[in-house]
């Protein structure tokens, strides 16, 4: 009950956030903050939960801004049946890349996902009578939902807003339900879950498809909100970007995906003022995160927490 | 209830399990004895799934097991612990039991996603069944405390809750006592006789010949992969050829 | 037609051998630390600008370069390693999985640093080597082949073969493969494992370098080099047999021939395609690659 109080409390707060001076500038990085936050929520499944390795998100990504963007401008669909088909999409991509690829391990499961995203990458450039190949597509129609067109920064804020916060009680339900003890299990001692009469295999896959799923979701609200995609935004860079927001916030924490969206995106604007020296700073703050904050920002202060105030039960 | 046999398995050329039979009866007691790489551990491997025989076979219930992989055994109702503990160390103690409640009652994803009343309901009834496990395994009142936090002894007391809470008809305890201080072997010795008195077949690994002694039915013995004999303990104590395969190595108690 | 395939081939070769110092590069660390060191094209751009600094600034001769940059960028992996890895090994020693992904983090963010100090010592554009090799192309049974793809191919074999008997032979060679079999065990024997896994780093860096030196010197030095390239050894390091030395050589070798085939016989947009299909068909169904024993799964 406490913890309902608290996401109303935070929900409420995001809610009043615009009116704290905010202009169309700061509303679209908001925005942004929520689409990563729902991509690394469900990334978070992967490697946090269920210990498996993705570095090929950004495909799943891509898929959902695609598939979305397409449904809507080339079949003429309403946004809701746009945004549908990009979760079913990748949700069934994912399950189909999973069964194979989550047979392999560490170092192997790792490049096996930079195979199939960058295969998906050149799918995109190459397969232009479809995608429009590297250029992209242009003035992807603004999200609406039964006639209610979200035409302002401030709609579409809270368009975002609305659906990051669904995801999340998604994304909650399903890490205290069943399945995300099931996932910590398979991530703590394989052996023991497979004893306990879990299947690891299919484990592994059903967390894997349910990340790209939310990826999916994620690569719709950008495909709609941005209103520009190119294949070029959906490389190793960026599902490396992602994996690095799930680290920063605390692999394996509940709200750790949402901090760490929040980080990386505010790191990076606010790293545009070094021109230049954006990037170099960027390499060399992430080395020192993973040196100095291994557990992540949650994960970190979860442990202060427990020293400060400790006792081993964890409630 | 369980019959094996001829069951074999080698690791490079080493043959851990030589044409191994045995048979347990439904309610007793049967521990599994013998010096160290007699190949005990391997046979227990085999049963569970985790290693694939290389010959042989393994019916339990009237169903062969040989083949089916280590959770469609775990389902079939066979639970076991492990010789080095294997909790999820992450997860609390009531988390743990938890994940062996859903072994035989499959969750649906859209259930969990929309936290259906159902899914509460069930949370409650497993609750319930939690609570009466661990008072049973004497961990009542640790069922918040993150598992990694338990003592030696109620970590392998958890071990076995979990196990059973698979709703395993057959229990396979792996050195159940390795490590314990005479106290906490007592506890387990209290512990192992009262599940099987609700019912529960028992398999047990063990080194404390005291302990086999006092409470199994039967006790098979190992050596070098192959079954020396197979008897009640007041026999086994006197068998030639388990004094010979123990001499210089451990006194039968 | 068989004159252009005949240098197809040879090229073929030559880029592959490249390959397989990439693939070696990998292969060192994985061997010896389960670890994929990400910044590896990082490395190897890295070689190619030393190179350039050392003949044209300092003078070098082309063959004084190469042993100068390999040892210059094994300084800088050591360093890196003493930096951003043993830190990160020590306090998460005991949780592999989230190891794993934090040396995944830390080497992309020691990739990016690298690749961007780059751009900002040498700026963005490709730089040219000074024309080092002998331009004029060897005459064999009447096919012209462009001498630099064999000097390549020789100083890439070559190397190699040093690295070989460095392994085998000398005493600290002995120590690191003792340290890649069993940590624990070497560390009895009085192996010092901090200073074998210094020298693991150090070692993967240099020959790596080396291949981003023998490329940039037929081509350009450019900051984001790197990824392609160590995409391609990965892969080659895949279909050899990760973790293994000569299935770096053998699979380099196979990959720059399958590539060069496929320019010559289909088209080379397609050949991106045959380093992703390779790598993608090995770890489906032959993840242990062509030289190395399947591990046997245990519990």
């Amino acid at each position: 009950m406490k913890s309902i109080l608290v996401l109303v409390a935070v929900v409420g707060a995001l809610c009043v956030l615009p009116f704290l001076g905010g202009n169309a500038y700061t509303l679209h990085i908001y925005g942004l903050v929520g689409i990563y936050a729902i991509v690394a929520m469900g990334l978070n499944l992967v490697f946090g939960y269920t210990g498996q390795i993705s570095l090929g998100h950004a495909a799943y990504f891509a898929v959902g801004a695609y598939i979305s963007a397409m449904t809507t401008i080339d079949l003429g669909m309403p946004y809701i049946i746009g945004l549908l088909a990009a979760i079913v999409a990748t949700f069934i991509l994912g399950y189909l890349v999973g069964t194979p690829s989550l047979k392999l391990e560490g170092a192997y499961l790792g490049m096996a996902t930079i195979g199939f995203g960058e295969i998906v990458k050149m799918t995109l450039v190459n397969w232009e009578d479809v995608t429009r190949g590297p250029t992209g597509i242009s003035r992807i129609p603004q999200p609406e939902l039964f006639g209610l067109d979200f035409n302002t920064p401030l709609l579409r804020y809270y368009f975002v807003l609305g659906v990051a916060v669904i995801a999340f009680i998604v994304y909650w339900n399903l890490v205290r339900s069943h399945y995300g003890t099931r996932f910590v299990a398979v991530r703590d001692s394989a052996k023991a879950a497979s004893a306990m009469g879990i299947d690891l295999q299919r484990t592994k896959t059903l967390a894997f498809a349910i990340s790209t799923a939310f990826a999916g979701v994620g690569g719709s609200l950008y495909a709609h909100v941005n209103r520009y995609i190119a294949p070029d935004a959906f490389g190793l860079g960026e599902s490396i970007n992602l994996l690095v927001m799930t680290v920063i916030g605390g692999m394996g924490t509940l709200v750790g995906p949402i901090v760490g969206a929040a980080v990386v995106v505010y790191l990076r604007e606010s790293l545009q003022v070094l021109a230049d020296f954006n990037m170099l700073i960027y390499g060399l703050l992430l080395m020192l995160l993973m040196v100095f904050v291994p557990r992540g920002l949650i994960g970190s202060f979860k442990l202060f927490w427990q020293k400060r105030w400790g006792h081993a039960e964890s409630q | 209830m369980l019959k094996v046999s001829d069951l074999a398995k080698s690791f490079a050329g080493v043959k851990a399990v030589a044409g191994v039979s045995f048979e347990i009866a439904k309610g007793e007691i049967l521990s599994m004895i013998g010096p160290n790489g007699a190949g005990k551990t391997s046979a227990f491997n085999m049963i569970t799934g985790f290693y694939a025989p290389d010959a042989g076979s393994i019916v339990f219930e009237g169903r062969e097991l040989n083949g089916l992989p280590p959770h469609a055994i775990a389902k079939a109702g066979i639970g076991r612990t492990f010789q080095n503990i294997e909790l999820f160390h992450d997860l609390t103690v009531r988390e743990n039991m938890r994940v062996a409640l859903q072994c035989n009652s499959p969750v649906t994803t859209i259930g969990a996603i929309l936290r259906m009343p159902s899914t509460v309901r069930r949370e409650i009834e497993e609750n319930r069944r939690t609570d009466e496990l661990l008072k049973m395994m004497g961990l009542a009142d640790k069922a918040d405390y993150q598992s990694s936090a338990l003592s030696y002894g109620e970590q392998r007391r958890l071990e076995m809750a979990r196990a059973l809470a698979t709703d395993a008809t057959l229990l396979l305890l792996d050195e159940p006592t390795a490590g314990m201080t005479p106290a906490e072997v007592g506890i387990m010795m209290d512990t192992i006789r009262k599940v099987r008195d609700t019912g529960i077949t028992v398999f047990l690994i063990e080194h404390n010949m005291k302990l086999v002694m006092s409470i199994s039915d039967r006790i098979v013995v190992m050596d070098h992969g192959v079954k020396i004999a197979e008897d009640v303990p007041s026999e086994i104590r006197k068998h030639p050829a388990v004094l010979r395969a123990y001499l210089g190595e451990e006194e039968v108690a | 037609m068989l004159a252009s395939l005949m240098q197809q081939i040879v090229s073929g070769l030559a880029i592959g051998s490249v390959y397989a110092l990439v693939a070696l590069a990998f292969s060192l660390t994985v061997r010896a630390l389960n670890q994929i060191n990400f910044a590896t094209g990082e490395l190897f751009m890295l070689g190619a600008y030393f190179g350039i600094a050392f003949t044209v600034m300092l003078g070098l001769p082309f063959w004084m370069a190469i042993p100068t940059t390999a040892i210059a960028v094994s300084l800088v992996g050591v360093a890196f390693e003493k930096l951003a890895y043993r830190p990160i090994f020590k306090a998460n020693a005991d949780h592999p999985a989230r190891l794993h992904i934090l040396i995944i983090c830390s080497t992309v963010g020691t990739g990016i640093f690298l690749q961007n100090g780059a751009m900002l010592v040498w700026g963005a554009q490709a730089l040219p080597f000074p024309k080092v090799f002998d331009q004029t192309p060897l005459d064999i049974f009447g096919v012209l082949i462009p001498s630099e793809y064999l000097w390549i191919t020789l100083v890439a074999v070559l190397l190699m073969a040093v690295l070989n008997f460095f392994l085998q032979s000398s005493w600290t060679g002995k120590g690191l493969r003792a340290a890649a079999q069993d940590r624990e065990t070497a560390a009895l024997m009085g192996v010092r494992l901090s200073a074998a896994d210094s020298w693991t780093f150090g070692l993967s860096a240099g020959v790596g370098a080396v291949g981003g030196l023998l490329i940039g010197a037929i081509s350009f030095a450019y900051p984001t080099m790197g990824a392609g390239y160590a995409l391609k050894g990965f892969t080659a390091a895949i279909i050899g047999g990760l973790g293994s030395m000569r299935g770096a050589l053998v699979g380099g070798l196979l990959l720059g021939l399958a590539e060069s085939l496929v320019i010559a016989f289909i088209s080379s947009v397609y050949k991106d395609v045959v380093a992703f299909s390779l790598l993608l068909l090995f770890l489906q169904f032959k993840p242990s690659g062509l030289l190395m024993k399947p591990v046997q799964r245990r519990v």
